[in-house]
């Protein structure tokens, strides 16, 4: 990978220490070439798989000759195929996700670390990544690639782009859904700020598709409980739309929301076996990625 | 409820703010981004309702914040139970106006202080609603003495309190105190000085009449002085000596140092047209000395004048004494003797006269003196003769007519002095059947003894040196064996007779015997050196002169009266206070039957009166029970109604202290703890509805399962 380049959005010494780890898909997925990964047709590999009676056309090299001496029968011998995966990281790019609050990075500059590591390990193992900017729409979708190279263009991308304009994840996801033509994994970085129903339904139409989908939900701790005290007037960083409030009176109410709403999301894609990971920014990603991939290891 | 602070209840006005913030006050919202909008639009619509309900809480809660605050500063007290509790309140004020009061205490008299203070208690804002007001000296102007509701007029009859020269009477006006308190509950307010001498508290608080008072009366004992004053004073004046004119007498002066110091003050005596005689006296600190100012009572009429020493000390008023006394006219001495025929020197009669009066004819119009005797013969006796003396001396007189007898049992009721001698004539059984049973001593026998170088004598043996006619005669009894005696009359005395003097072998040589108004004296032996050495002694002339100046020298010589006395004027009618030479007082009184009352606010001087055609002087000065103004300090003082069972004493120097220091331990509940509590719970509460506390504990952010 290019070292001798350095990346605002990564920094290997932290990847490094996440190399042994891998993340693997918990089911099949089409990939392209052999790899880690379970893939959904039968090939060669060292993994048999089950017994099957020889029919005229197949290669003769597969006869299970013991079988044969045994029952006088001619059995072709089966074994799972397992292929590279094909990843697709999609990152929320909308200008709320440029919110960071006291000198933390900004959930952008957070799902941007988490991106570029993600990216990193996948390649790292073979698999083919692409990157999606979501925005109001999906704004940009990268083609897969297992190469360092690509991984240095996704980078270099990240880097550029600005997170601005007004997002609409579910409308996003579903474009995602829609272009995403083979079942490979979906990484979703975002703050999900939408109605619940309807991330609900974009990612229903992930899982439709058959992508195993795992979400981010980056959050800045001041978003979980509310910062301001007295009265203050509040900007929507997408929608410039203002609204004066006693931030006293209302605190326990907006965290009684926030929770509610971080409580139905986690409950929803639990029932979906989405994977989701509530990334809080006061959190370091190598740690939070290090816990994370540990403990779908099995590892503590 | 009343308040110990009520001003500060304008503070109240403070509530306004709260209100007027809620109503006008726009606070600058700080500016921020966030994120986004979405839970925060729907946290402010779904708490809309709740944020106005708690907008009106922390305006109400403010709003109760200041007045807490305020309350609590201002310190309501409750009243406690019983009359406490109710609108009626009563004060009966017992104001000490005894003139030990005029001691400065700061600014002002004691007095001034007092009536300050009650007057104050009149205008306070929890001013009584019945006031009874008692004088503890002079006496209190009627419809003041009972509880009245016509404040302005108690504060009109206390501003123009004047002050008394009469002794206080507190235990009089506390007693008076409490038979009102049992009337109506009500508090006494004592404004007094607590003058040692006329608060006898250990006689005056265990009155058993004051039981119910004291469980249920509170008692405030409003200090108008702190410390006892340095006084010198003038206590006491007397004459010693017969009241006569042409006698010489002493003006005994009692000078008082009532100070802890010691002090030399000079004693003036003045008298009208008179330079002033001054002494020197050494008084050591808390002592007594008695100075004798001679005064020759030459002049006719009456004598006036004042005894004054010159201080500067915390009371004034009893720094003179004034005094004024007409002296008796010259006692006139009738000597009943059958002297005219001999030419014996030493015959009874001539003893007698020259005995009582040394003057030659000569002398008599030069020289005063204030016995004037005449020689009358037995025979001559009369009860017209009796009419013109004062005194009669019978010098062996044989015997009497029953009509002589009885004219001298008249002599002595009304007044006059009879001395009977013993002589060579003297017959015992004559006298016996003859002599008027209460002119007798006793049982009569006829003389014993015999005359002569060699004759046996009999000596005197006992003396009743503290009789007023031999008291200061004898500094020891070796003196009594001068006196001998070789012949007497042999006397059983009778019951009501005195014997003064007695021989050694038990029979009486000197007696005395009450006649009505007037004295019987009877002398066993003879006026004459034959029967006795009696008269060559020293006894023999002051004995003579001390019974026939016997009326003019007993009892006191009333030559001064303390105001709130009766004086007994001489004269007939109406009487009428003149204005006075320059050192006499104008007077009020009230008249009386031979006399008048003064004023017990009568400033003490001399007064002159006149009646018809008779016109007389008295004099007035304060009563010396004052003059020691030593008065108790606070702890002595609630140590000692505390130990009557007195429940509810409280003792300051000012109403004010009084009151509040009251107040807090006794008169009610003092709500400012309760009410700060109250307040800072409100701060609390204040605070937590307004978020300003967050209560909740922030929850753990759970990442993601």
């Amino acid at each position: 990978m290019a070292e001798k380049n350095t990346y605002k959005y990564f920094q290997p010494a932290r990847a490094a220490k996440l190399g042994k780890l891998s993340l693997l898909a918990r089911q099949c997925v089409e990939g392209f070439i052999t790899g880690l990964h379970k893939s959904p047709n039968k090939g060669i590999s060292a993994e048999f798989a089950e017994h099957r009676e020889y029919a005229p056309g197949d290669d003769t090299r597969h006869l299970d000759w013991n079988v044969w001496g045994r029952s006088d029968r001619y059995y072709i011998k089966q074994y799972e195929q397992q292929t590279n995966l094909r990843a697709c990281i999609a990152l929320d790019c909308s200008e709320s996700m440029a919110y960071g609050d006291g000198g933390r990075l900004s959930k952008y500059e957070y799902g941007c670390f988490l991106a570029g590591v993600l990216a990193y390990l996948m390649t790292h193992q073979q698999d083919a990544v692409s990157l999606a900017k979501l925005g109001s729409d999906l704004q940009d979708l990268s083609p897969a690639s297992s190469t360092p190279a690509h991984v240095d263009r996704m980078l270099r991308e990240l880097e550029r782009t600005v997170p601005r304009g007004c997002g609409n994840l579910p409308v996003a996801l579903h474009t995602l859904a829609d272009r995403l033509q083979r079942r490979g994994m979906v990484v979703v970085i975002s703050d999900f700020y939408s109605p619940l129903d309807e991330i609900v339904n974009a990612l229903q139409h992930m899982l439709h598709k058959r992508h195993q989908v795992i979400i981010f939900h980056v959050l800045d701790p001041s978003e979980i409980f509310l910062p301001f005290d007295g009265q203050v007037s509040v900007t929507d960083m997408e929608t410039a739309a203002r609204i004066e409030i006693d931030a006293r009176a209302v605190r326990d109410e907006y965290n009684r929301q926030v929770a509610t709403f971080l409580a139905s999301l986690t409950r929803e894609c639990h029932q979906r076996r989405i994977e989701y990971v509530r990334a809080v920014t006061d959190v370091q990603y190598d740690r939070l990625l290090l816990k994370y991939l540990a403990a779908r290891r099995g590892l503590k | 409820m009343t308040f110990l602070s009520p001003w500060l209840l304008l503070g109240l006005a403070a509530v306004a703010v709260p209100v007027l913030l809620h109503m006008f006050w726009k606070s600058r919202a700080k500016a921020y981004a966030f994120a986004t909008l979405m839970f925060l639009h729907s946290a402010v619509v779904r708490t809309a309702r709740r944020r106005k309900i708690q907008n009106w809480l922390l305006m109400l809660l403010r709003c109760g914040l200041i007045a807490m605050l305020t309350l609590a500063a201002a310190e309501p007290i409750s009243r406690a139970g019983g009359f406490w509790g109710g609108k009626q309140r009563n004060a009966i004020v017992v104001l000490d106006d005894s003139f030990s009061m005029t001691a400065k205490a700061g600014d002002m008299s004691a007095f001034e202080n007092a009536r300050a203070g009650v007057l104050e208690l009149t205008a306070r804002g929890d001013a009584p609603s019945q006031i009874a007001v008692l004088l503890t000296a002079g006496p209190t102007p009627s419809g003041f003495a009972r509880l009245t509701s016509k404040i302005a007029d108690i504060r009109q009859m206390v501003s123009s309190a004047a002050i008394s020269y009469a002794h206080a009477s507190p235990d009089a006006s506390l007693a008076g105190a409490a038979e009102l308190a049992a009337q109506t509950p009500a508090e006494v307010f004592i404004f007094s000085d607590f003058q040692k001498n006329s608060f006898n508290l250990q006689k005056m608080l265990h009155n058993s009449s004051l039981d119910f008072f004291k469980k249920n009366s509170p008692v405030y004992l409003i200090r108008s002085r702190k410390d006892s004053p340095s006084n010198l004073a003038i206590t006491n004046l007397s004459v010693q000596g017969p009241n006569v004119r042409g006698a010489s007498v002493n003006l005994m002066v009692t000078a008082s140092n009532y100070s802890q110091a010691d002090e030399t003050v000079s004693v003036e005596l003045v008298l009208p047209d008179t330079p002033p005689l001054r002494k020197m006296l050494d008084l050591p600190a808390d002592t007594s000395q008695v100075v004798a100012m001679p005064v020759e009572l030459s002049q006719n009429g009456e004598i006036a004048g004042q005894v004054r020493m010159k201080t500067d000390d915390a009371i004034r008023c009893d720094d003179a004494r004034f005094f004024a006394f007409t002296p008796r006219p010259v006692v006139r001495v009738a000597v009943i003797c059958d002297d005219e025929n001999t030419d014996d020197p030493s015959a009874a009669g001539r003893v007698l006269s020259l005995a009582l009066d040394w003057r030659t004819d000569a002398e008599k119009t030069t020289t005063p003196w204030p016995i004037n005797v005449v020689q009358i013969k037995p025979s001559d006796l009369n009860a017209t003769t009796l009419k013109t003396v004062d005194a009669v001396f019978l010098c062996g007189v044989g015997g009497m007519s029953p009509a002589i007898s009885k004219n001298l049992v008249d002599f002595a009721r009304s007044g006059g002095v009879v001395m009977f001698f013993a002589g060579p004539a003297f017959d015992a059984g004559v006298y016996s059947s003859t002599l008027d049973g209460r002119l007798l001593p006793g049982g009569l026998a006829a003389p014993v003894g015999s005359i002569g170088p060699d004759a046996p004598a009999w000596k005197v043996n006992s003396i009743d040196s503290a009789d007023r006619l031999l008291g200061g005669l004898y500094q020891s009894a070796d003196d009594f064996p001068q006196m001998n005696v070789q012949r007497f009359v042999p006397v059983k005395p009778s019951k009501d007779t005195k014997v003064l003097m007695s021989l050694e072998n038990s029979f009486p040589l000197l007696m005395r015997k009450d006649v009505g108004h007037g004295e019987v004296f009877w002398c066993t032996t003879a006026a004459t050196p034959k029967w006795s050495n009696l008269p060559a002694t020293g006894v023999f002339l002051p004995v003579v002169l001390r019974a026939a100046l016997w009326q003019a020298t007993g009892g006191d010589v009333p030559m001064c009266y303390v105001p709130g006395d009766f004086v007994p004027l001489t004269g007939e009618g109406g009487w009428r206070f003149l204005p006075q030479i320059s050192y006499t007082k104008k007077v009020t009184g009230k008249t009386a039957a031979n006399g008048v009352v003064v004023d017990c606010r009568t400033a003490p001087g001399l007064v002159e009166y006149s009646a018809g055609n008779f016109n007389g002087v008295f004099a007035l000065s304060p009563d010396p029970a004052e003059s020691d103004a030593e008065c108790y300090d606070e702890d002595e003082l609630l140590k000692k109604f505390h130990a009557a069972d007195f429940a509810n004493v409280y003792i300051g120097d000012d109403l004010g202290q009084v009151l509040a220091g009251a107040s807090r331990e006794r008169r009610g509940y003092n709500w400012r703890s309760l009410l700060a509590c109250l307040a800072i719970l409100t701060l609390l509460v204040e605070l937590a509805v307004s978020n300003r506390i967050n209560v909740k504990q922030k929850a753990a952010v759970a990442e993601g399962s």
